[in-house]
């Protein structure tokens, strides 16, 4: 289980996150959902030690150490693989340090997504890097696998046969916190969404509990960050001065 | 011998050829910019001696050798120059995580701490020590040249503690 508790994060004066308490157990697929600056990627970093922070982050009843950082992984959009080497290269490197690196997965994935392995990963396309950052992250033989908006570039098609994939091959024992804006995309395939908002947690939901609300995921989140559904006319009237549009 | 694979003690997929090439040239020059000491030495060590008939060389005992430092010059100090542009590459190594993706995150977050300073230092201090050590070989060479083939009553005492202040020099 994945505990944060009294997480705190200040960017000099401003705070980045406020008192984040959040427990992910197991066998998860969470959404962390969010605007821009809500403060997901500061939260994942903070998870995993990238960023220093006040509070308390254990893992399995564990604080976050070299001894058990393997046990997270980490795909983000900034890239966090190595340009210059090939995939094989990534493959080569991750076990070497990480004694659980799934190969199988990892060639089933490669397979899957038709990419080339030796050839450097700078030369892939967009959505190619997306989709290895992935992969590694997936095959690094994590529980918990943490994913900051790993689709931003890739083509819907791409996304909807990775999101069929992470269901297929995840493992009861793993763990996915899911951050993206792809809410609509991703409802069908997270268990649970975590709403944050100007750094703080506003909201930790199951899909099944908005189920039996009678909710979906959109019009949840909409509803708790207070989205005003005629914001848009009204811009629209005061730019034309109330004339129609053509 | 075990070939030694540089590519496991550098930055993942950092291209080692220009490095490699800036080490071999910075040795080799260094090498040859150290030459300068025994030309200079030798044509003052030809200037001790007159020929006192044809064929017939004697030893001017009034003629002294100059210091070894003074010799020395600045012979050795490409090496030093070429040592400390090794140690800057250090900077690169680490910059080079945040070219191109943030490889840094993996680096970070890899079980071994000190995975990516190995990766980032190895290489440019063992290239910087190299090159001091050829230095620090090159000047015990000329050293032991210049204590061996001067003649004794040309020699300038106090040479070995003078051998400091040529290491100050160089």
């Amino acid at each position: 289980m994945l505990e944060i508790k009294e997480l705190n994060k200040y960017y000099k004066r401003k705070a980045a996150l406020k008192d984040v308490e959040l427990t992910l157990p197991r066998g998860e697929i969470v959404g962390l959902f969010g605007e821009n600056g809500a403060g997901k990627t500061t939260l994942m970093k903070c998870i995993l030690g990238l960023l220093p922070y006040s509070g308390e982050i254990t893992l399995d009843g564990e604080p976050v150490t070299r001894k058990n950082i393997e046990k997270l992984s980490f795909a983000t959009s900034e890239h966090s693989f190595f340009p210059n080497l090939t995939a094989q290269g990534h493959r080569d490197f991750y076990k070497e340090h990480f004694p659980k690196f799934a190969d199988k997965r990892f060639e089933a994935l490669m397979e899957f997504f038709e990419l080339p392995k030796n050839k450097p990963v700078r030369a892939f396309s967009t959505g190619q890097k997306n989709q290895f950052e992935v992969i590694m992250s997936l095959c690094q033989g994590a529980d918990y696998i943490l994913m900051d908006e790993p689709f931003a570039g890739n083509d819907v098609f791409n996304r909807e046969d990775f999101y069929k994939v992470l269901l297929g091959i995840l493992e009861p024992h793993e763990t996915v916190l899911l951050s993206t804006h792809l809410i609509e995309e991703v409802s069908e395939f997270v268990g649970r969404a975590i709403l944050i908002r100007k750094g703080s947690i506003v909201s930790d939901v199951t899909t099944l509990e908005l189920e039996e609300q009678g909710s979906d995921l959109m019009s949840y989140i909409k509803q708790t960050y207070n989205y005003r559904a005629d914001r848009v006319s009204r811009a629209l009237d005061k730019l034309t001065d109330g004339d129609e549009l053509i | 011998m075990k070939k030694i694979d540089l590519a496991r003690h550098a930055p993942p997929g950092i291209k080692l050829e220009w490095e490699k090439q800036f080490f071999v040239v910075g040795w080799v020059g260094s090498a040859l910019v150290s030459l300068g000491f025994p030309v200079k030495y030798f044509n003052l060590y030809s200037d001790l001696y007159f020929y006192s008939a044809p064929g017939v060389r004697e030893l001017d005992v009034t003629r002294v050798m100059p210091d070894f430092y003074e010799i020395l010059g600045g012979c050795l100090r490409f090496y030093i120059i070429f040592a400390v542009c090794m140690l800057l590459l250090i900077v690169y190594h680490y910059a080079f995580h945040y070219l191109g993706s943030k490889s840094i995150y993996t680096m970070r977050r890899l079980p071994n701490k000190w995975e990516l300073h190995r990766r980032c230092l190895t290489l440019p201090i063992a290239s910087a020590l190299i090159l001091l050590i050829s230095a620090a070989v090159t000047l015990l060479l000329w050293f032991g040249i210049y204590m061996l083939c001067t003649p004794e009553q040309c020699l300038m005492p106090d040479q070995w503690t003078k051998l400091w202040e040529a290491i100050l020099h160089a």
